[in-house]
């Protein structure tokens, strides 16, 4: 008999996929349902024809002993409300309260799930990375990502198409905002469940690990009190995002108390300048405003001389939690080669210089010829310039003082970035309009928005989750990441401690390492290292089988 | 000059690497297994899907060739150490000034009936991990021999891949032939939660039988019952690898003979690593001891008298460590199976957590000897540097929040251990 040709079945499976995703995209553009669900099938048929590649594994499928096999259970319940907002996202009406009922209770009892004592196959299976299929940059992995570069390529430029979605979110969005739900309640809702179901998940994994038992709990808090529902209150309120009598917009701030500059790039940009100085948001625009600054200028140092910039990226921040929670599925995937950390290193530090010469140009122009008064405080041009440089000169003096020889490279780049930064300020001050680097700066600031906003952070830094690790904007692009990495190499008391011998190279370390960072290289050798991308998400010591590594605050003696 | 070596495990890898820190002579690394030094005790974890091949070699692949040591894979055959060159299996002739023999080990086989019959195999080699890979597919029940360490591992992997695993082991606890009486109960306790793993201790097997067709069927142990099985892990401990050097005039015992310089009986050749036997061991320690840090440390140690001048290799406090499923252990200094006559012993255990340190000091002087730590992370430069300085237990476990390296936010024991301690002291009087 004629062997049959497991080969051929990938191609045609493979055909199916990109027809089905085509299927999919033109009908969306389209909005033809119809068409749509046919996309569907023949995507799904494909999927199911390209994960079969042998006979055998047709055979362990019905095979009770399969540890591959999912937990049916939990999948079936976790499969409903992806189902529910797969097909509101195709165009589908299922968004009634009875929806939303459905969607909500099924996430619950999901989580409920989690907590049933699991048997430790499930385990060995959750571990196993490198044979899942979507975890592995697999072929797979590049449909995701796709399904995620359509999701935000819509949700910033097309968000019609995402507006049955949208209004599944509506009872809640009426209940805590006032107001109906718009595409980014839907964005902000479904990012904040993520981060609360994985990181449930993930505590479970790691749930001897006390370490990461609390980083997770203080991100899913982070997450759900600071960066959902206070700003979603405010609105409620009327303190943020509202109307007045008559209807008049009053402008808008980002409320989250976490969201510091240069992470939010839009902090000091001209609408929200307005929007704190707004009177019907006081006595909180204006405190916001302050805690900014001090968030930024004074908090961010001290907490990341102490514990290392990990108090922000790895226990706090939203971008953080999400890479960490849904992204953990994914972290092993990011580079670990020589190559990548210079790359990083250049492109970090343009990021940083980016952002902060856009603001200049912002606040300048926004202040050129113009009076502001804050409370009993009067700001122009001149003022802003001052100040600004004041800072950048404190901060020269800050760091001369502080100087080591064992960081003499990040020192010069320290100054380097300073004093590039202290000159584009002076251009800026001196050229005396809105055209402040003979560019306006209100297209600096729509390309920062553009490429580093939408582009970095988003369709690409969630977008390559699945196949470039789940840190990929953390590491290469987050320009906060980037102040705080070089408080953390040049004065922090963070680093992380290598056990004498006791390293068997086995490489579990560098390769969970999500900010790719080859920690065997150090641990092999017995050296203690802090490096400036290290977000402290202590992975690399919860994975070693050895108990050779731990995140410490110690106080460093004068090395070298 | 031309140093040849044998073997890219972690013990010639090491020193190819700290030789050539040292030195620019050529240097030349020869191995069968793989081109590349890789970590054989990562194996397991890519079996289990959580490391690729490739992750478990240890250095970038272009960082050989930046360092100029050239890797050859290929086996030796034959050595001529009267004009200095050994002999490839292809036939091929290498030149030597110096050659250092980095061999390893083999697994120890059980020698009784039918052990070859296809589904036995062993554990130690990648291809024993690619042949492992072939032998359990729609493998059902497996049985593990040999209560030790790569035993455990392997009933670890077996069970990654839902099959249910019979662990054969000889003495009355795992692992009992290395650790004490009260740590080895303790893991075996736990080991007894594990879901689908059956442990069968006191049992030995005597037979292993197969069909017609030369595949394996079960196991008869010495008290006569049968156990059926499709794939049969033999781990009942290594022996050094030292076939390619059997009717040469180099001298050996169990291993290569080395002085304490790692230099054999032949001028210009070294031995290092699992394959070395030590002439003159240290007081109280063994001539081989088959551990990735000591073959680390003769690979380092070797380097510097490659180099010049000779440097002598210290065997230096005695440290391992190892993991059994999720329990970690890792010991600093020596704790015998059993006590000896000088020496005093102190536990402590918390069985709810998996938690387990035990002390071990002398009678008289009260000076702190060793510790083993179960299901705790400790610190192994401090609990060196108590033991080099003599310190006395009370002062030690006075400290002993210094040397605790469980990650932040973990409950610190130190207390609760010394309150158990004057407790002891209080009721039995004894002399401390
Ligand atoms: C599964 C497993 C888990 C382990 N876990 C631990 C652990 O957790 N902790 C610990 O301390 N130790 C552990 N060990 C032991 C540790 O791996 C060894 O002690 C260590 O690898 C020895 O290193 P080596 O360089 O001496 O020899 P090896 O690593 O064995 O290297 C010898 C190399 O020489 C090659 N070779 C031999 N003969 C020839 C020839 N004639 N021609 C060409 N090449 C040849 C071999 O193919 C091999 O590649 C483990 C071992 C195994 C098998
Ligand atoms: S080095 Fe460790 S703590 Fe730092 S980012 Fe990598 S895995 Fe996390
Ligand atoms: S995980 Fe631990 S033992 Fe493995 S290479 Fe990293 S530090 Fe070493």
């Amino acid at each position: 008999m004629r062997q049959f040709n497991f080969k051929s079945i990938k191609f045609y499976s493979k055909i199916l996929i990109y027809l089905g995703i085509s299927f999919l995209i033109y009908s969306l553009f389209i909005k033809n349902k119809s068409l749509s669900l046919i996309g569907l099938s023949i995507l799904f048929s494909g999927f199911v024809l390209y994960s079969i590649d042998s006979k055998e594994q047709i055979k362990s499928i019905f095979q009770i002993s399969n540890p591959f096999k999912i937990n049916l259970l939990s999948f079936l319940v976790g499969s409903i409300p992806f189902g529910i907002f797969f097909l509101n996202w195709l165009g589908f009406s299922l968004y009634s309260f009875l929806y939303f009922f459905i969607f909500i209770f099924s996430i619950f009892i999901s989580i409920l799930l989690l907590f049933l004592p699991q048997k430790t196959n499930l385990l060995y299976q959750e571990k196993a990375v490198f044979f899942h299929p979507l975890k592995n940059a697999s072929f797979y992995s590049i449909v995701l990502a796709v399904l995620f570069f359509i999701f935000y390529i819509q949700l910033y430029w097309y968000p019609d198409y995402l507006k049955n979605i949208s209004l599944l979110f509506n009872p809640l969005s009426q209940w805590i905002r006032n107001k109906p739900a718009d595409q980014w309640f839907l964005y902000g809702t479904i990012y904040t469940i993520g981060i609360v179901y994985w990181g449930i998940k993930f505590i479970q994994k790691h749930k001897h690990q006390v370490y990461q038992k609390w980083r997770t709990l203080s991100l899913i808090f982070s997450q759900v009190v600071f960066a959902y529902f206070i700003p979603s209150i405010m609105e409620a309120f009327s303190l943020n995002s509202s109307l007045d009598q008559n209807d008049v917009y009053l402008g808008y701030f980002n409320a989250n108390p976490i969201n510091s500059w240069p992470l939010n790039y839009d902090f000091f940009s001209g609408s929200h300048l307005e929007a704190y100085v707004q009177k019907t948001y006081q006595p909180y625009a204006l405190s916001y405003f302050i805690w900014g600054l001090v968030l930024f200028l004074v908090l961010t140092p001290v907490f990341t001389y102490f514990v290392g910039k990990r108090w922000y990226c790895s226990w706090l921040c939203s971008c953080g939690g999400l890479a960490e929670t849904v992204g953990d599925s994914f972290r092993h995937l990011s580079d670990k080669t020589f190559k990548s950390w210079k790359i990083e290193r250049i492109v970090i530090h343009t990021v940083l210089l980016f952002v902060s010469i856009m603001t200049i140009a912002v606040l300048l122009s926004y202040f050129s010829g113009k009076n502001v008064t804050i409370v009993y405080w009067t700001v122009n041009k001149t003022t802003v310039f001052i100040s600004i440089s004041l800072i950048l000169i404190l901060m020269v003096y800050f760091f001369y003082f502080l100087y080591k020889k064992s960081t003499r490279s990040i020192f010069i780049l320290m100054i380097g970035l300073i004093i590039t930064i202290l000159l584009f300020l002076f251009i800026a001050y001196f050229s005396g309009n809105s055209q402040v680097f003979i560019v306006k700066s209100s297209f600096l600031k729509k390309s920062y928005g553009f490429l580093i906003g939408a582009i970095f952070s988003g369709i690409l830094g969630v977008g390559l989750y699945p196949i470039l690790g789940s840190r990929f904007w953390c590491r290469f692009g987050c320009p906060m990441a980037s102040y705080m990495g070089i408080f953390q190499r040049f004065f922090s008391r963070f680093q992380i401690t290598v056990n004498g011998n006791q390293c068997i190279s086995c490489g579990n370390c560098s390769v969970y390492c999500e900010q790719g960072i080859d920690v065997r290289s150090y641990a092999q050798q017995g050296l203690s290292f802090t490096r400036s991308s290290c977000v402290g998400c202590g992975m690399c010591a919860t994975v070693c089988p050895r108990g050779v590594l731990k995140l410490e605050n110690v106080r460093k003696k004068e090395t070298k | 000059m031309h140093v040849l070596i044998i073997g890219n495990g972690v013990a010639g890898a090491s020193a190819a690497v700290e030789l050539r820190k040292k030195s620019n002579c050529t240097i030349t690394l020869l191995s069968d297994e793989h081109p590349y030094f890789f970590s054989r005790t990562a194996l397991m974890y890519v079996y289990m899907g959580q490391l690729l091949f490739e992750h478990t070699e240890v250095f970038e692949r272009d960082f050989w060739k930046k360092n100029t040591i050239s890797l050859l894979q290929a086996q030796l055959t034959q050595i001529n150490f009267k004009e200095q060159f050994i002999i490839l299996h292809n036939g091929e002739k290498i030149n030597y000034d110096k050659l250092v023999l980095a061999t390893g080990s083999i697994p120890k086989k059980l020698n009784i009936d039918g052990e070859h019959f296809k589904g036995v195999q062993y554990l130690y080699s990648k291809q024993d991990l690619d042949k492992l890979e072939q032998n359990s597919k729609n493998v059902k029940e497996a049985i593990v021999v040999g209560g030790g360490l790569i035993g455990v591992e392997l009933c670890e992997m077996l069970l990654s891949r839902g099959i249910e695993v019979h662990f054969f082991i000889k003495e009355k606890y795992f692992w009992n032939s290395v650790l004490p009486d009260t740590d080895a109960s303790f893991v075996q306790n736990y080991l007894k939660q594990i879901p689908r793993l059956h442990l069968h201790n006191n049992q030995v097997v005597n037979e292993i039988i197969g069909d017609e067709n030369g595949n394996l069927k079960g196991i008869k142990t010495k008290k006569g019952d049968f156990f059926s099985c499709q794939l049969l892990g033999v781990c009942i401990g290594v022996e050094p690898n030292i076939s390619c050097i059997k009717n040469t005039e180099l001298k050996t015992n169990r291993g290569i003979l080395v002085n304490e310089f790692l230099e054999t009986s032949i001028d210009n050749v070294y031995a290092i690593g699992d394959c070395a036997e030590l002439i003159f061991p240290e007081k109280n320690r063994k001539s081989i001891e088959a551990i990735w840090y000591s073959a680390k440390n003769m690979g380092i140690c070797v380097s510097s008298t490659l180099a010049g001048p000779k440097n002598m290799y210290e065997q230096g406090i005695w440290t391992n460590s190892a993991k059994f499923f999720e329990l970690e252990f890792q010991c600093v200094g020596l704790v015998k199976s059993t006590l000896d006559d000088m020496e005093n012993e102190f536990v402590w255990k918390n069985e709810k957590k998996n938690q387990l340190l035990h002390f071990i000091f002398e009678k008289d002087s009260t000076k702190f000897l060793a510790v083993n730590a179960i299901g705790l992370r400790i610190r192994q430069k401090t609990f060196e540097k108590w033991i080099k300085e003599e310190t006395t237990i009370i002062e030690v476990l006075k400290n002993l929040r210094l040397a605790l390296f469980d990650s932040e936010f973990s409950k610190d024991i130190s207390k609760e251990v010394f309150r158990l301690f004057s407790k002891i002291i209080f009721h039995t009087n004894e002399a401390i």
